[in-house]
């Protein structure tokens, strides 16, 4: 299980033994991170797991489709070019060590 | 190898095992507590077959399956004039009074599955997402300030047609191109409209929902042609463009019609949502000063006083293939009845959870429902609500409850009061 850590807004750290195959949300959720909501349940509906990924990870990671890139462009936090949802993510092996910062609003 | 035991939706015990459809339906909130505390109550059986589900985790999961699908509109139709809920006798009315109450179905993307429902949807949700709203945030601000005046020089508001119904439709009025008019005409039909959420109709009753659907239908859809094709109008042009790249069949008839049929909420149950907001922030005896002295409060009091009251009790889904969850096989076309109002004060997920609770963390219930289907305006109706509540607790507004004798609307999926009279002053402190 690739550890994983999400940061919070105010620097928080929050270290997560992820399961692989599980997405990135799902882990966040279920060690209780605060600030990963996922309204949707993780169809890229809502954007409330919107978060900014290590940026060398970014290589790893499937590419946002365009209905990710909508959600996006509407979230209330700032949009960089390392702004994922985290719905949208599996967690693979090669995570391990990955950070993954939390924003500081979700909706 | 082991084989889970499946009990189908049939084998369930019914609601009515346990207390008559007409207690049930008569306050819902009621009935899911006495419910939820009986053993064997997780999943129900309903009506025509349905599964209901009294759970926060259940409905959630649920609500996010995409196994679970719309109601589709000749389904919707069929239950809104001849499904027998076994409350009265059924009258089917002519094809020719319905007309414009099947438009309005029909254009709704809460009635559309794959592979409309998803652009349809996203037609909708691009406009509505946090960021994208904050344009409208000014004109939502002036419009609750001149409610307040208003309502500061009467002796009584009645909350809910004085306050909310008329913040809600001017506020969209405004920005669909509808005039103040037309706004006030659409107040009065939404009032005549949410006769559809009642579990069942009187032919009379039937015929003035149909009758105002048709009106509503016309009024708004008329409106919003026209603001459009005299042009300048962001929203409208925005949504038009989209609306053409879209091809798919059974897609919104028009710019006209996709507004009138999805911008009901906005008119109608985002008022419904402030009303139950203010009730409970005014019921508890210590919110109101709470958020004035913390009136970054106001989002507290829109989760927690939606959590309590979600203005919609239920959502009803549709199952588009056979699915299993938790040892209950739901075959396709299968009813699946989230009862939020239950799911909202599970305590599984809520500590007491019938109690009202500023301190309370967030956590996002499921009040604008889930997945796929989650309300593409709850995002609007986070902002118009806040507004009004901070316009409401400003330190020169006094607001409260005349009397304490509140009584909920019975028989219907809306959680609305039958009335909210307040007090609205401005004062000097």
């Amino acid at each position: 299980m690739p550890e994983i850590r999400f940061i919070e807004a105010d620097g928080t750290p929050h270290r997560v033994e992820a399961v692989v195959g599980q997405s990135l949300k799902q882990a966040a959720l279920d060690h209780l991170v605060p600030g990963i909501i996922g309204d949707c349940g993780g169809c890229a509906s809502c954007g409330t797991c919107h978060a900014y990924i290590d940026e060398k990870y970014l290589p790893l990671l499937p590419p946002a489709d365009e209905n990710e890139e909508m959600i996006l462009e509407g979230v209330p936090a700032s949009r960089t070019s390392n702004s994922r949802l985290t719905c949208q993510i599996p967690v693979t092996a090669d995570m391990a060590g990955m950070e993954v910062q939390i924003p500081d609003t979700q909706f | 190898m082991s084989t889970t035991q499946l009990t189908s939706v049939a084998d369930l015990p019914a609601i009515e095992d346990f207390i008559t459809f007409d207690d049930f339906s008569r306050d819902f909130v009621e009935a899911a507590r006495e419910l939820r505390g009986r053993e064997g109550t997780d999943f129900l059986r309903g009506p025509m077959n349905s599964l209901v589900v009294l759970r926060n985790k259940d409905a959630r999961t649920l609500a996010a399956n995409p196994a679970l699908g719309n109601v589709p509109a000749d389904i919707v139709l069929w239950m809104a004039t001849e499904a027998d809920l076994g409350s009265g006798p059924v009258t089917k009315p002519d094809p020719e009074q319905t007309e414009g109450y099947g438009r309005f179905l029909r254009n709704q993307v809460f009635t559309t599955n794959p592979p409309l429902h998803q652009p349809y949807r996203n037609l909708l949700v691009r406009p509505l997402m946090p960021r994208n709203i904050l344009r409208f945030a000014p004109a939502a601000a002036r419009l609750a300030q001149e409610l307040v005046e208003e309502c500061a020089g009467r002796d009584q508001t009645d909350f809910s047609r004085e306050f909310a119904g008329r913040f809600v439709t001017r506020f969209w009025a405004e920005q669909l191109g509808l005039s103040r008019d037309q706004a006030a005409h659409v107040q009065h039909l939404m009032e005549e409209m949410s006769l559809t959420f009642l579990l069942t109709r009187t032919p009379e009753q039937s015929q003035r929902l149909f009758s105002a659907a048709a009106t509503y239908m016309d009024v708004v859809g008329e409106a919003v042609r026209k603001a459009w094709s005299d042009g300048g109008n962001a929203l409208l042009d925005n949504m038009a463009a989209e609306l053409t790249t879209i091809d798919v069949e059974g897609k919104p008839e028009d710019i006209g019609s996709l507004v009138a049929s999805n911008f009901f909420d906005g008119f109608h149950t985002i008022g419904v949502a402030i009303e139950n907001v203010v009730f409970r922030m005014l019921s508890d005896g210590t919110a109101l000063e709470q958020i004035r002295a913390d009136p970054a409060l106001v989002t507290s009091a829109f989760y927690e006083g939606t959590r309590l009251e979600s203005p919609l009790i239920l959502s009803q889904r549709l199952t588009l293939q056979d699915v299993e969850y938790n040892g209950v096989s739901v075959p396709a076309g299968t009813p699946v009845v989230m009862m939020w109002a239950s799911a909202n004060r599970d305590p599984e997920v809520f500590d007491d959870p019938d109690s009202y609770r500023l301190t309370r963390q967030i956590q996002h219930g499921a009040t604008f429902g889930g997945g796929a289907h989650l309300c593409p305006g709850r995002n609007v109706a986070r902002m118009l609500t806040e507004i009004a509540v901070t316009a409401l607790t400003a330190p020169d507004v006094d607001i409260a409850l005349v009397g304490d004798d509140h009584e909920w609307a019975a028989h219907t999926m809306m959680r609305q009061l039958t009335a909210l009279p307040v007090t609205i002053r401005r004062v000097h402190r």
